[in-house]
């Protein structure tokens, strides 16, 4: 035949439909009834018709010749269609179900979907990571996550049999990186062991990864590794770029490979934030090591910098792995090394320990919190489905006594109930979409691309509110058609029973809210607190700038002449009260050192190596910081090379020190870090914190930058103002002097805080926000209850007024129902509030996890909200006309 | 053959089977309901009355030849038993009856 065929998907659609044996009959006679239509009706009517066609043959093969059984589709669409009706005709109740039902649908998804983001998705291109490994040093105190130094990792790397493979990584260190054509960009490194990619299993995009002996002779064969994203960033995704010589902090290097796109290491919140990989003994060549002398006395050992991941042998197990690794790690013996140290491994690969407790504690937190609102949400929607079946009773009555068959109506309450739920499946897909836009704005993570709704765990969340929807649609149709008929006709009231569940059912949601409205208020305290901690030192106005002369290829001194006529020219800028240098930027990097005992010194201080931070700062750094001395004097201008070390302390390492003595008996005294670095302590300047918000006082000294040269330098002024407004003018001032020189953060102190007590801030705004999901829902729930029990009792309200009591005290009877449902709710919901404080425990800043203030303010907010939501019910129930009460029905 | 009845519709696709003779397929059939009786169906509900009809013993069914014509797909002719005659006399004896009834009463 020639001429117009009926499409072959459709062809292929009628085939499946039809079946094997009767196929070509089929699909024949569909092809010529199409083609007719065609004629007839032309192309759009002849598709409407066949989709017509493809409905009754898909009828007519459900039925496999079963009489009647087919009905079912028809009744199918026709219960479906009757529901969406009925619904729209109560467009409040279906409002408020589907986004019910969406809040439901949506936040677990959510929150499941982040952490299956954060936690379970393996890396990309990374092989067999469940072979992985983690290694740590940890120590008898309990805390583990030690980095390793290069030279436990070089012995273990080389005596390890249960491991296959050992590499390492540093911390992001960034270097200058001028291209050809001469321009610089900032370049996020990673110090790595050449055998990186090869033990991670991750091939290359182009070019060709670390080979031997590449990256195991200090300052031999510089070759560098770019990330996809860099690649095509900075060097135009050109392939000649590969083999192209290109300088790193003024070092010739070679580009031998591009990573694949999106690896960026084996952390999804590395994502983005690495530009290049360089072998880990190109270290000392690029960064001229931030204290060489110090650097090459302990080129191995003293720096503990180095992420180690190891593979585990073919069928070697993990506990395997740990024992003789952990046996290794007794042969291995060094001078300083802590008696009670030891390996660990972790499985979980992708963080390190102190990343991975943060983030599963949050994830905790946000199970815990979805799942309460989940169980709102689903006591939310049984409360209204059964109301609506309380007040359909009537017309379930009227329709099985003019013969609607029982089945048939219980079919018509499940269709409703299943259009509810995939209308809120929508809402809740929108809803996880939106939030997962929000969330990967608001945690204070980065990860690759953001994150989006998980498919299967929108699936999961569906299903399960099909199944609620399904399940609790089921109930009310089954008690409907079973009801007296004649009572159901007679009038309207709904069984004792069923008012009873729905009763329990919003005390719940209000027990539940007050476990999240409680939380709410406790993270908020626990941010406020944060937020307001009196952290030593000023941060309004106040911006850094931080630039690493090293990365210039600056020797210290024309570091040092650099430094000297940036800080000039920096004072001289309008708006610039005073500068100074740090090399500590408050919670940021540290350089600490540990301080011998020492009985001639200080005889009563601790006998033990004490931790020491030490901070190199410039002359004016205390003021500009608003850190007070207690004592002495400050580093000045006077303390500059070849002068006696001076150092300024803090209070706690004078008392530390010298107890009892105090500040005045520290100034004057001389400390030793090790032998040729004694320091004349000059001063005693007030405690500060400096590595982690709230930590308790730590030891610190500050020293000279001038007499200790130590880099990167950070730049701080004090402005008279406009700190961020100045951040233009102080980068130029940086460019005019050394336009080759990159130009790292630059940030307020202000904002460097704002990041500190951002995870206090997240948990607040998420507890908060699922704490208001949950009191909407209960109060809506709470108002349903008693506007449904003032309505089921207009009558007896009628006969109580008609008998003279006041108005008034129908009112407060009804706001006092309300209330006692409140309190019972609340008294439950304080109950749980108390076991759920510990989900919190590692969360929350200096406040306790169980806090009676947060558990008043949820009480009372509960409370309101109840009295609240019976507060129309009331009016409406004192304004019952008597009369007209008793004489309806 | 247990005394079994026609339906209504079935009536209807079995008399079109019988006036289309020769020619009796799926589409075809279709079209008659359409033209004779002014019934849109569609080719399932008259698949599901053949087969109903032919378990009961008024169709027969065999696939034809495959035909350049459809694409080279066979088609599936119908025609009525002689059962099915019968059955279909009867209908029309008794409606005849129950109309002449009817006629008398109103005369």
């Amino acid at each position: 035949m020639t001429g117009p065929r009926l499409p072959r998907f459709w062809r292929r659609v009628a085939a499946v439909l039809a079946g094997r044996e009767r196929r070509d009959e089929v699909v024949g006679d569909l092809e010529e009834s199409w083609l007719r239509n065609r004629r007839r009706r032309g192309a759009p009517g002849a598709l409407l018709r066949l989709l017509v066609e493809l409905g009754g043959l898909a009828a007519w093969r459900v039925r496999g010749g079963v009489p009647g059984a087919g009905r079912g589709i028809a009744d199918a669409a026709t219960d479906v269609r009757l529901a969406a009706r009925g619904l729209l005709r109560r467009p409040g109740f279906a409002i408020t179900a589907v986004a019910v039902l969406g809040i439901g649908i949506g936040a677990p998804t959510l929150v499941l979907s982040l952490v299956e983001r954060i936690f379970l998705q393996a890396p990309e291109h990374v092989e067999r990571p469940d072979r992985l490994v983690r290694i740590y040093r940890g120590w008898s105190n309990g805390v583990v996550g030690g980095s390793l130094s290069r030279a436990d990792y070089t012995y273990y790397r080389d005596n390890a049999r249960t491991v296959d493979g050992m590499a390492a990584w540093s911390g992001p260190t960034s270097l200058a990186w001028a291209g050809a054509d001469g321009t610089v960009d900032q370049a996020e490194a990673r110090f790595v062991s050449p055998n990186f990619f090869e033990v991670l299993g991750v091939p290359l995009d182009r070019g060709r990864a670390f080979r031997a002996p590449e990256g195991t002779r200090p300052g031999e064969d510089p070759v560098v590794v770019v990330s996809h994203g860099f690649w095509t960033r900075v060097m135009g995704g050109d392939p000649a770029a590969l083999g192209a010589t290109v300088r790193l902090n003024g070092l010739s290097f070679t580009v031998v490979g591009v990573a694949p796109e999106g690896f960026a290491g084996l952390s999804p919140l590395d994502a983005g934030a690495v530009d290049a990989w360089v072998p880990v003994a190109q270290y000392g060549a690029l960064t001229r090591a931030g204290d060489p002398a110090w650097w090459e006395r302990h080129p191995e050992y003293v720096s503990n910098w180095l992420t180690v991941v190891g593979r585990l042998a073919p069928g070697v197990t993990f506990d395997a792995a740990e024992a003789e690794l952990g046996a290794l790690q007794v042969a291995l013996d060094y001078e300083g090394k802590p008696a009670d140290e030891h390996l660990v491994l972790f499985r979980q690969v992708l963080y390190s320990p102190s990343t991975a407790r943060q983030l599963a504690s949050l994830s905790r937190l946000l199970a815990l919190a979805v799942g309460v609102v989940l169980l709102v949400a689903i006591s939310n929607v049984t409360v209204l489905l059964l109301s609506r079946a309380s007040t359909r009773a009537r017309e379930l009555g009227i329709r099985a006594a003019v013969g609607a068959g029982r089945g048939r109506l219980v079919r018509q309450m499940l269709a409703e109930s299943a259009v509810l739920a995939v209308l809120g499946g929508a809402v809740g897909l929108v809803l996880a979409t939106v939030g997962a836009d929000l969330a990967a704005g608001l945690l204070p993570y980065r990860f690759a691309g953001g994150f989006r709704p998980d498919g299967r765990v929108f699936a999961g969340a569906l299903i399960l509110s099909l199944g609620t929807a399904v399940a609790v649609g089921l109930l009310p149709a089954l008690g409907a058609t079973r009801r007296d008929l004649a009572a159901a006709l007679g009038d309207g009231r709904s069984a004792g029973t069923r008012s009873r569940v729905k009763e329990a059912l919003v005390m719940v949601q209000v027990a539940l809210s007050v476990v999240l409205v409680s939380g709410a208020f406790l993270f908020a305290r626990s941010f406020t607190s944060a937020a307001g901690q009196d952290l030593g030192f000023a941060t309004d106005d106040r911006l850094v700038v931080r630039v690493d002369p090293r990365e210039a290829g600056l020797e210290p001194a024309d570091a040092r002449a650099f430094v000297h006529e940036v800080l000039d020219r920096m004072a001289d800028l309008p708006g610039v009260e005073a500068v100074t240098t740090t090399r500590q930027i408050p919670f940021g990097g540290d350089w600490s050192t540990s301080l011998p005992p020492d009985p001639a010194a200080f005889p009563d201080g601790p006998s033990e190596p004490l931790f020491l931070g030490l901070n190199a700062v410039s002359s004016g750094y205390f003021d500009v910081m608003g850190i007070p001395l207690v004592a002495g004097r400050p580093i000045g201008p006077t303390d500059r090379e070849g002068q006696e070390l001076a150092a300024v302390i803090n209070r706690h390492l004078a008392e530390t020190l010298w107890p009892g003595g105090g500040a005045e008996a520290a100034v004057g005294r001389v400390v030793a870090v090790d032998p040729e670095r004694r320091f004349r302590i000059v001063g005693v300047a007030e405690n500060a914190q400096y590595y982690e918000l709230g930590e308790s006082p730590v030891a610190q000294a500050y020293v000279a930058q001038e007499q200790l040269w130590m880099t990167p330098v950070g730049f701080v002024l004090r402005t008279s103002g406009d700190a961020t407004g100045l951040a233009g003018a102080a980068r130029g001032v940086v460019r005019d002097v050394r336009p080759d020189l990159a130009i790292g953060d630059v940030t307020t102190l202000a904002a460097v805080f704002e990041g500190e007590t951002a995870r206090y801030r997240v948990s607040a705004t998420l507890v908060a926000l699922f704490g208001i999901f949950a009191l909407v829902l209960a109060a809506v729930g709470l108002y349903g209850v008693v506007s449904f029990a003032v309505q089921s009792r207009t009558r007896e309200i009628g006969v109580r007024m008609a008998l003279g009591a006041p108005r008034r005290e129908v009112a407060g009877r009804v706001v006092r129902g309300a209330l006692v449902r409140g309190a019972v709710g609340v008294s439950a919901g304080l109950l749980l509030a108390l076991l759920a404080g510990r989900f919190a425990e590692s969360l929350v800043f200096e406040v306790e996890p169980v806090d009676p203030w947060s558990l008043l303010g949820g009480a009372l907010v509960l409370l309101g909200v109840a009295g609240a939501a019976a507060l129309v019910p009331a009016r409406r129930a004192a304004r019952i006309d008597p009369v007209e009460a008793m004489r309806a029905e | 053959m247990k005394g079994e009845r026609l339906g209504e519709f079935e009536e209807l696709v079995l008399l079109c089977v019988r006036g289309l003779g020769e020619v009796a397929h799926g589409a075809a059939i279709q079209e008659a309901l359409a033209e004779g009786a002014g019934r849109e169906v569609t080719l399932g509900a008259i698949y599901a009355a053949l087969d109903r009809t032919q378990r009961k013993g008024f169709v027969d069914s065999w696939l034809g030849e495959p035909t350049p014509v459809r694409g080279g797909r066979a088609k599936r002719h119908y025609a009525v038993t002689e059962a099915g005659i019968h059955v279909l006399e009867e209908s029309r004896r008794i409606r005849e009856t129950l109309w002449a009834t009817g006629d008398g009463a109103a005369s």
